[in-house]
């Protein structure tokens, strides 16, 4: 059982979230994580790395640059699919965003 | 069999729906679509794409629909400011300013964006009887609704929609007759001498030729009414210039500026007919094809305010490496120097499309 469980986490990502059948409820799960990581690029990428799916990684950069374009805008640099490039361009393509400090967070 | 356990245990039954790849394939155009979307900050950009796209189509209410569904803060000013820079450009820009005065802290960005929109109004030109009044009352209008805003936006807001106001009323045109900016009172004086400056320097230094060495002092002749003004047919459509970069050194912050097309200041002259030299340098500047020697008559101008412009203006066209421009870096003249270096570190040159 032991054994399982390790093959499971090491192919995926969180093990915890990744065991929800509920596609939102696990999409909100990664993401609770993901912020925990924020303002820790390299563990932040290692993370969206475990996700297999690309647009569930795509779902989370974007999430994650929208909440807090300040720290988070690179995200957007590494998104993948088209549907979250366009999305992306919301956020990069209005640097004033990028020097926003405050709290306000969707 | 590993393979079904492995399967079992991870839950590798993928969902017949793929959340995220629907989450972010929802087309922001309606706001209606924006509310089934499951993740607040997909739903928050979703908001303010239609707040734009409803702003691009001319729709002040759909615009402001759109960002009131969003929660007060960062997104909400963002939604305002691109509800704004679409209402300008679809040349709301009552409409757009009153967007920008709840933009917080992108309100200064959106009222330049948004005031820059103003399209012109085709039956008004310098000799149309109710042009003054209808500046006059442009800028009541826009005093209404900037007063609303945050200290310090309603000034600067004002600043460029009266610029762009008397662009648009003397630029293009094909007329010259300053009897207008002549007239123009209080907040209106410079920007009507900006604007008739533009449009003298195009009469009397056409771009597909060296501009006269005289060019100033001809737009300071025509303002005095010593030399007839000229007229010619219309610009049409085209009406680009050169872009001159924002610089206002410290030393300077008293003297009264005004904004210029695309985002620049210009120096106020002390005296209406010194400032119609300022203004005159600042056109020939904008006039593409100038050289940078056009300015250097003016550099040891006796009046401070002319010196100074014409310095900042021969260094922005002359760029980096230029002997005479070294020259004036070591001068005694310590604002002038300041001009100089800003002019060369600041310095983006470019065409701005004030439309």
């Amino acid at each position: 059982m032991m054994w399982l469980m390790f093959a499971c986490f090491s192919s995926g990502g969180s093990g915890d979230c990744f065991s929800i059948d509920d596609g939102v409820q696990r999409e909100e799960c990664l993401f609770q994580e993901a912020v925990l990581l924020e303002g820790d690029r390299g563990a932040l990428a290692d993370y969206m790395q475990r996700i297999e799916d690309p647009s569930s990684q795509d779902l989370l950069r974007l999430r994650l640059a929208v909440r807090n374009p300040a720290e988070n805008q690179w995200l957007c640099d590494e998104v993948s699919t088209r549907s979250a490039q366009d999305r992306c361009r919301q956020v990069v393509g209005r640097p004033h965003l990028r020097q926003n400090k405050r709290e306000d967070r969707p | 069999m590993i393979a079904l356990l492995l399967a079992l245990a991870c839950g590798a039954d993928e969902p017949s729906v793929n959340v995220a790849q629907e989450a972010l394939a929802v087309d922001p155009a309606q706001l209606s679509d924006c509310e089934a979307i499951e993740f607040a900050e997909l739903r928050t950009t979703c908001q303010v794409a239609s707040a734009a796209h409803s702003a691009a189509m001319g729709d002040d209410q759909g615009a402001w629909d759109a960002c009131m569904t969003i929660e007060e803060g960062l997104w909400r000013e963002e939604c305002h400011f691109r509800a704004g820079e679409e209402l300008g450009r679809a040349g709301r820009v009552i409409k757009a300013l009153s967007h920008c005065v709840r933009a917080g802290q992108f309100s200064r960005n959106c009222v330049t964006h948004a005031g820059w929109g103003l399209p012109p109004t085709r039956s008004l030109d310098p000799l149309s009887e109710d042009a003054l009044e209808e500046m006059m009352t442009l800028q009541q209008k826009v005093a209404q609704v900037l007063n609303e805003g945050r200290p310090g936006v309603a000034g600067e807001g004002m600043d460029v929609v009266l610029s762009r106001a008397w662009f648009n009323l003397y630029y293009g045109t094909g007329v010259t007759d300053p009897g207008v900016a002549r007239e123009a009172p209080g907040d209106h004086a410079a920007h009507a001498r900006t604007a008739f400056a533009l449009e003298a320097v195009r009469q009397v230094a056409p771009w597909e030729s060296p501009a006269p060495a005289n060019t100033v002092q001809q737009v300071v002749d025509i303002w005095r009414g010593k030399k007839k003004a000229p007229t010619s047919a219309p610009l049409g459509e085209r009406r680009l210039g050169r872009y001159v970069t924002p610089i206002v050194p410290e030393d300077v912050r008293d003297i009264p500026h005004v904004a210029t097309f695309g985002g620049g200041f210009r120096m106020v002259g002390a005296s209406p007919e010194e400032d119609v030299v300022i203004a005159a340098l600042e056109a020939l500047f904008f006039r593409e094809t100038t050289q940078a020697e056009a300015f250097v008559p003016f550099l040891k101008d006796r009046r401070d305010r002319v010196r100074w412009t014409a310095g900042k203006l021969f260094a922005l066209a002359s760029g980096q490496g230029n002997d005479d421009v070294n020259a004036l870096l070591e001068g005694s003249d310590e604002i002038l120097s300041t001009y100089v270096w800003q002019a060369l570190v600041k310095n983006r040159p470019g065409t701005v499309d004030p439309r």
